[in-house]
């Protein structure tokens, strides 16, 4: 009876000291419903292209021609459109009446595009007035892709340790082949070279865009008055007697396939690098443009171009009109 | 009376000398324990704020009541939010993230975070506390779709 007793006792007294019970209802909650309420916003600031582009001819802009600029406070979409002309309409391909609208955004990895191997012969000196060209297809070894150019290397000589400025240019080229117009993109570059055979890099600033299957010219010419540099040919390395390296003694003003150390079947060694460009057709019917464009400054642009393929043949010799259409829609 | 005095003076100190005997005390150890009921309900239980993007929003200090019902112990009151979908609660309003601050009524602005932080650190039973929500929209935003914050009330018997 005892024991019985302290048993209840002392589970009794385990009882009286457990923690004191907290019952259940000692939560709650309050919901809080937040509405961005944002609208929408964008400004693109081209209003206007006229392309010089004649029937069965095509033209692009430069890459970063437009901006398109999110200047809302919420991330949108943004849709593209355009529409047919009082005579024409909008295709994927150019025809009889038909015109082809592309929009064009530079891509981020940069690659070779056309190029003549280097070769260790040289022809003569390159200097401020003693220029050099070489016409190529765009397409003709590397892709045949619009591409945006973004810098030139040449093959070059230095016959001691000289310090100079090497200029590069893009050019459209004559019936010829020979460099004409002035620059369609150029860039220049600070070297110091010891003797011997170089590649010199020459960056170019802008942005232009080169059609696949067209032909241009680069140029190389260099702060040098005397003979401290020379460039270098690649014998016929496209086996063709085709007149296509090129020299200026007036400083780019005009130009000769006769030019001191090369001949008509000679190549310019030198290497054109871009960006590759993503082309997409514009229709009458909205299609994606930019998704996620955010509204956060430093993001919030984005750069495009345009290209136009113009009809093969027309109805009509009148100045036709399409109007390109953005429109953004808030995630 | 000498023999009176003797006879004292020996039976004290035969009462000093007597051994203590085990067990002849004992103790009872009584815990009282409240076992309190704690029991709260906030109302109302939604906001739902008139301000859009890069804009900001109070309530009064009394728009919020929170209702003791039967507690009947003294209690703290801890306090939360969460974030959303697509923002983080900040201290600083900027792209995605809000600011949500809860200002008891007659107290201080407390910013909110995902974490625990005691807003009432002494509630006496009946005593209901009121207070008042505010928020800073995010500067800009990735998704114009609305957003919900769960803020979660949570009360503790104090020790």
């Amino acid at each position: 009876m005892k024991e019985k007793i302290l048993v209840l006792l002392i589970f009794g007294l385990m009882l009286m000291t457990a923690t004191p019970v907290i019952f259940a209802g000692n939560v709650d909650n309050v919901t809080v419903t937040l509405s961005p309420q944002a609208t929408a916003s964008i400004i693109v600031n081209q209003s206007s292209w006229t392309p010089d582009a004649g029937l069965g001819e095509s033209e692009s802009t430069a890459g970063d021609w437009a901006t398109l600029t999110n200047n809302g406070l919420v991330q949108v979409d943004v849709t593209i459109k355009a529409n047919n002309t009082n005579d024409w309409t909008l295709s994927s391909s150019a025809g009889h009446n038909k015109f082809l609208l592309q929009w064009l955004v530079k891509g981020n990895s940069e690659k070779r595009f056309e190029y003549i191997p280097g070769y260790q012969d040289r022809v003569s000196s390159v200097t401020n007035t003693k220029w050099f060209g070489q016409y190529f297809e765009v397409g003709e070894f590397g892709p045949n892709e619009v591409f945006y150019p973004s810098k030139i290397k040449f093959y070059v000589y230095s016959y001691g340790s000289y310090t100079g400025t090497y200029y590069a240019s893009i050019r459209n080229a004559g019936a010829s082949g020979l460099p004409i117009g002035s620059d369609l993109i150029n860039g220049s570059t600070s070297v110091s070279l010891s003797s011997g055979y170089h590649w010199v890099e020459i960056p170019l600033t802008g942005s232009y865009c080169l059609q696949p299957g067209e032909g241009y010219t680069v140029t190389i010419h260099t702060s040098f008055t005397g003979s401290e540099i020379s460039v270098n040919r690649n014998y016929d390395f496209d086996g063709l007697y085709d007149e296509d390296m090129s020299y200026s003694s007036n400083g780019g003003v005009s130009w000769s396939h006769n030019g001191p150390g090369f001949g008509a079947d000679d190549d310019l060694c030198y290497e054109l690098y871009g960006y590759n460009v993503s082309a997409t057709d514009i229709s009458i019917t909205p299609s994606s443009f930019i998704s996620n464009l955010s509204p956060v400054s430093g993001n919030n642009t984005q750069n495009f171009g345009l290209r136009i393929q113009m009809p093969t043949t027309s109805s009509t010799t009148q100045n036709q009109q399409t109007e390109i259409t953005f429109t953004a829609t808030a995630d | 009376m000498k023999k009176l005095i003797i006879g004292l003076v020996v039976l004290a100190m035969v009462s000093l000398s007597l051994p203590v005997s085990a067990g002849n005390t004992d103790t009872i150890t009584v815990t009282l324990s409240p076992q309190a009921t704690i029991d709260i309900s906030v109302s109302p239980n939604s906001w739902t704020p008139t301000a859009s993007l890069n804009h900001s929003d109070n309530t009064t200090t009394t728009y919020f009541t929170i209702d003791t019902l039967d507690t009947d112990v003294n209690i703290s009151i801890d306090v939360k939010a969460s974030d959303t979908d697509a923002w983080t609660i900040g201290d600083t309003a900027s792209h995605n993230v809000f600011v949500l601050g809860i200002t008891p009524d007659g107290g201080s602005k407390t910013n909110l975070t995902t974490s625990d932080q005691t807003i009432w650190d002494d509630v006496s039973p009946g005593n209901d506390p009121q207070f008042g929500l505010n928020v800073d929209m995010p500067t800009t935003s990735s998704t114009n779709q609305n957003q919900q914050v769960t803020i979660t009330f949570t009360a503790s018997a104090l020790a």
